[in-house]
């Protein structure tokens, strides 16, 4: 019977925890390339173990138009790689700009990755013809001249991936794959809106707080039957 | 106490705040003449591993040796304001020195300490020394005069300024200079329609009306703010109903927090 209590109480301390899980899903709404994090669960590991793991929902956000030409959207399971102090990571925020020193950089001034590494277009800058174009493979072009590709690794859900700030993804275990080309595509001037549903968070939230409505019960039905016990020894 | 969901909701709820303020400007904004839109941008906060033990396993409280790690993300940040540069409509005015800029141009001006900005608003004027000016009070760069027998003022499509004499005479007094940047996203507005380059826009390329990108000038038109109204209402709708889910979010774990109290009877 203790043991019961200490079930349904560890049942709301993972209710809390997920709570936490949805309130970042809700507050992320309006987040340039967030992707949902679903709230965990347990499951069966190959060897019949019971693990947690927590997910992470890689659809696709919808793709808006801002018409900036240094706005990049993918559609398809490609990410942007970007060069942080912590090292290599992924990101799906395409939200670029121009440094003071002419490298491609990103929102929070992390360097974006090109086939040829960095991407300076430091050089070109100065020329009449400045029209800048991405193409859907990544190739970046001012005016004719192609600077580089955008260096692009593959983000889905057939592997582990870590989060860490700024919508940064890094793989859990070893490094990350490239993408093939067919797997993504780039369209310039748009970016990915998050991919949160509001009404699926809704529904989760509703649940968890039945959930942990139940818990409660079964605790305190448990303490009224404690009390009988104890009662039952009043001489 | 679980107050991570609050504080995290919290942020939400800010965000969608600053989101309204960024909205409520370019509402405010509607009759701006060369007006560009802004819009917010956010971006997620840090996440956090928190150590999650299987529902059958040790008391609550302890921690488990096979410990399950999890990442808690905490909320989300306003990032940075955006500039749309989408062309607005123009409008006529016919007012021979309004001119309107139809491509990616933009007016250099000269501030009296010698530093340049610029501009779309081309509603120009005349000042007591007969130099063009721009409705803010700063003179465009190159310098244009207009003499005292000016009669009226022709702008080419090309920016070429010519001035009527009294007599008939056509006499040209110079050419609107135009200045485009590679991201113009990446300017800073200063207010009163002004714009300063910074590093992330680019060193301004100095270039004429009609050539490739710069955009023609259009004498006798105006530039209206690119803001749509319905797009801004869509905008207000959607951050009032995110508003309102985050503070759904604060209402669910007060009532969370609330079993939580009750748990002891007695």
């Amino acid at each position: 019977m203790i043991k019961g209590i200490y079930l349904a109480g560890r049942s709301l301390n993972t209710r809390t925890k997920n709570m936490d899980i949805i309130a970042n899903n809700l507050a992320n709404i309006s987040t340039t390339g967030y992707k949902r994090e679903v709230p965990f669960s347990e499951i069966l590991t190959e060897e019949g173990k019971i693990t947690i793991r927590k997910f992470t929902d890689y659809k696709q956000g919808e793709l808006l138009p801002t018409s900036n030409p240094f706005d990049l959207g993918v559609f398809g399971n490609g990410a942007f790689v970007v060069q942080t102090d912590r090292g290599e990571e992924l990101t799906r925020d395409g939200r670029f700009k121009i440094d003071d020193e002419g490298s491609l950089v990103t929102n929070d001034g992390n360097k974006v990755m090109g086939k040829n590494g960095e991407i300076n277009i430091s050089d070109l800058m100065l020329g009449q013809d400045q029209t800048i174009s991405v193409t859907s493979l990544g190739e970046i072009k001012v005016g004719k001249n192609v600077v580089d590709t955008l260096l692009m690794a593959k983000l889905d859900g057939s592997r582990e991936y870590k989060r860490t700030s700024g919508s940064n993804f890094t793989p859990a275990y070893g490094e990350f794959d490239y993408a093939n080309e067919e797997e993504y595509q780039i369209t310039q001037g748009y970016l990915e809106e998050s991919n949160i549903n509001p009404i699926i968070e809704m529904e989760a939230m509703i649940q968890i707080n039945h959930d942990y409505g139940s818990s409660h019960k079964v605790i305190n039905i448990l303490d009224q039957s404690l009390e009988k016990a104890n009662e039952m020894g009043r001489v | 106490m679980p107050t991570r969901a609050l504080r995290t909701a919290a942020s939400g709820m800010y965000a969608q705040q600053l989101n309204i303020e960024v909205i409520a400007n370019n509402i405010a904004n509607v009759n701006t003449t060369g007006f560009k839109k802004n819009k917010a941008e956010f971006q997620d906060l840090m996440y956090q591993e928190v150590i999650v033990n299987p529902l059958s396993s040790s008391t609550p409280g302890s921690t488990d040796a096979s410990v399950n790690k999890i990442q808690i993300g905490n909320g989300v940040q306003p990032s940075s304001t955006q500039k749309i540069y989408r062309q607005g409509d123009v409008v006529e005015t016919r007012n021979q020195l309004d001119i309107a800029i139809q491509g990616e141009g933009f007016l250099q001006i000269q501030k009296p300490d010698g530093s340049f900005v610029y501009t779309r608003d081309g509603s120009l004027k005349v000042n007591s020394e007969g130099k063009l000016i721009t409705a803010s009070g700063y003179k465009i760069d190159p310098e244009v005069s207009l003499d005292e027998n000016t009669m009226g003022v022709i702008i080419s499509r090309d920016g070429y300024i010519e001035i009527e004499e009294l007599k008939g005479d056509k006499v040209s007094v110079g050419q609107v200079e135009l200045v485009r940047f590679m991201n113009p996203a990446g300017l800073k507005a200063l207010g009163d329609n002004l714009y300063a380059e910074t590093e992330a826009s680019g060193k301004p390329i100095l270039g004429t009306a009609g050539s490739d990108g710069f955009g023609e000038v259009v004498q006798g038109f105006l530039e209206a703010s690119n803001v749509d109204i319905v797009e801004e209402m869509i905008a207000m709708i959607t951050a009032q109903r995110a508003y309102e889910m985050n503070s759904k979010t604060v209402k669910t774990v007060e009532e969370m927090m609330s079993m939580a109290n009750n748990l002891k009877r007695g």
